[in-house]
């Protein structure tokens, strides 16, 4: 008797319990939610939820032979939309007089491309696990699972839908099982066609444009971060103008292939006071410091520890700056 | 300086009083941090900042002060006052943003103001360029996710 209770508890246990994926597989799979983001037709409406408030979206996703039509409405708050049509965004905001926001053109980089030995550290720094089935808005998805294995990134959890491998529910985890933001569709249709008249504005009110976000890529400026945590690369370098400053910012962007940490360097302005301190928002940490002459600012969906010890370490040609 | 403000938060300091603790208070920047806290205060929901790390070592150096409890009565009245003041504070502020800066007799205090939220629309520009590049969640999803949510928070309030 004893031993088929402990049977049925081993197999009640192999049953629950989250089974390892293989490195590649994990990367076949995060490309495939990247590619369904962009190649999927869908509608539907969900709920994102962050420092203990939920917000509903609606959104309509139209690809065809011109690319991706997309439009997003807010369904709490002020009435407003986005309206996304291959890659250029326009913001219809009745409620404000001017942007506080303005981009061109989505970069739709998805996951940005893994160079070979990345796939290694991948799997160094999170724990890549299936964690069985669950159906979600009225779909059948798969679970991935990505557990960190150290200090400094969070926890993943992704919904997938098991045709098409539209993300149907992300969340991000803290510790042990502490959600800290996530997002989830609570009513979606995948495929089919959409009323091209639904991708239209509906609001009259279109926001005026503030500036352009002119930006020179590739660019070397010799800044770097010296103490990098496990598994972060470099992937992007640019030079960028921000609204209400006549100086270029440097922008670097650190990656472990499944976040990303941003890094922008300006010259102090003579006369204002530097900025230093952390802030949060959701799962993003914000790190801000003056070093030397320069102020230096750290942005990513990664713990406050991770912003801050590459906050700390931003050298110059080799030369630190603190 | 410390009983000074927790006068003129009781509504016990004279005009000149006042004054004098205000222009003191400008002068080693006292007023800009009283501000960032009444601003973060009052909006509990927006961007959670502590724009001052030293803050809390600050504190920790401060000595801690015994003092005899007060009656419960006195302790009432007190807080009656307090809250008095806060609202007439309260009060004073939103009048300051509603007169034009010519017609207001502290136009220091509404360049005040404009500042705090200079810095906070600065905090969402570099959120927005460093979301371009956010590829977690499938990338795009989030993305847009995270805009949205963003400058709806900026006029929720």
């Amino acid at each position: 008797m004893r031993l088929v209770v402990f049977l049925l508890l081993v197999a009640t246990r192999a049953a629950f319990a989250a089974t390892p994926l293989q490195p590649q597989d994990s990367i076949d799979l995060l490309k495939k939610i990247s590619a369904a983001a962009y190649q999927v037709t869908y509608q539907g409406t969900f709920i994102f939820q962050r420092d203990g408030r939920i917000e509903s979206t609606r959104i309509y996703h139209l690809v065809d032979q011109n690319g991706e039509h997309e439009k997003l409405v807010r369904l709490d708050g002020p009435a407003r939309e986005i309206i996304c049509d291959d890659g250029q965004m326009t913001f219809y905001y009745p409620d404000q007089k001017s942007m506080t926001m303005e981009r061109h053109a989505v970069a739709r980089r998805g996951f940005p491309a893994l160079l070979p030995d990345q796939l290694q550290t991948l799997s160094d720094n999170y724990l890549l696990e299936d964690d069985g089935r669950e159906r979600l808005a009225g779909y059948d998805s798969r679970i991935l699972l990505l557990t960190p294995k150290d200090g400094f990134r969070y926890g993943h959890k992704l919904w997938i839908d098991s045709a098409t491998n539209l993300l149907l529910k992300a969340a991000m985890i803290s510790g042990e099982n502490d959600i800290i933001e996530q997002f989830a569709f609570t009513y979606v249709k995948i495929g089919g066609n959409i009323d091209r008249n639904l991708l239209k504005p509906s609001l009259p009110v279109k926001a005026p444009r503030l500036q352009s976000d002119p930006r020179q890529d590739s660019f070397q400026s010799g800044w770097g971060v010296e103490n990098l945590p496990p598994g972060f690369r470099k992937i992007a370098e640019m030079k960028r103008m921000f609204r209400g400053k006549n100086y270029p910012v440097t922008h670097l962007v650190y990656s472990d292939g499944i976040v990303a940490v941003s890094v922008f360097i300006e010259p102090l302005t003579p006369g204002t006071r530097p900025m230093q301190g952390v802030a949060s928002r959701g799962a993003v940490n914000l790190y801000v410091h003056p070093a030397d002459q320069y102020q230096i600012t750290v942005v990513g969906e990664t713990p406050e520890i991770t912003v801050r010890q590459i906050g700390d370490s931003v050298v110059h040609n080799g030369k630190s700056h603190d | 300086m410390r009983e000074q403000i927790s006068l003129l938060m009781d509504g016990e300091l004279d005009g000149d009083a006042s004054a004098q603790l205000v222009s003191g208070m400008k002068e080693q920047d006292d007023w800009h941090l009283y501000h960032l806290i009444g601003d973060a205060m009052r909006d509990p929901e927006g961007f959670r900042a502590d724009l001052d790390l030293d803050c809390s070592r600050a504190i920790s150096l401060e000595p801690t002060v015994l003092a005899p409890q007060k009656s419960k009565l006195h302790h009432a009245k007190l807080y009656a006052l307090s809250a008095a003041a806060s609202f007439a504070a309260v009060l004073a502020v939103g009048w300051v943003v509603l007169q034009s800066p010519q017609d207001s007799p502290v136009p220091k205090q509404v360049a005040q103001v404009v500042r705090l939220n200079v810095i906070k629309s600065k905090l969402d520009d570099y959120l927005a360029a460093h979301q371009e590049f956010s590829p977690e969640s499938g990338g795009i999803m989030t993305s847009n996710i995270r805009t949205v949510s963003d400058t709806y928070q900026e006029n929720g309030r």
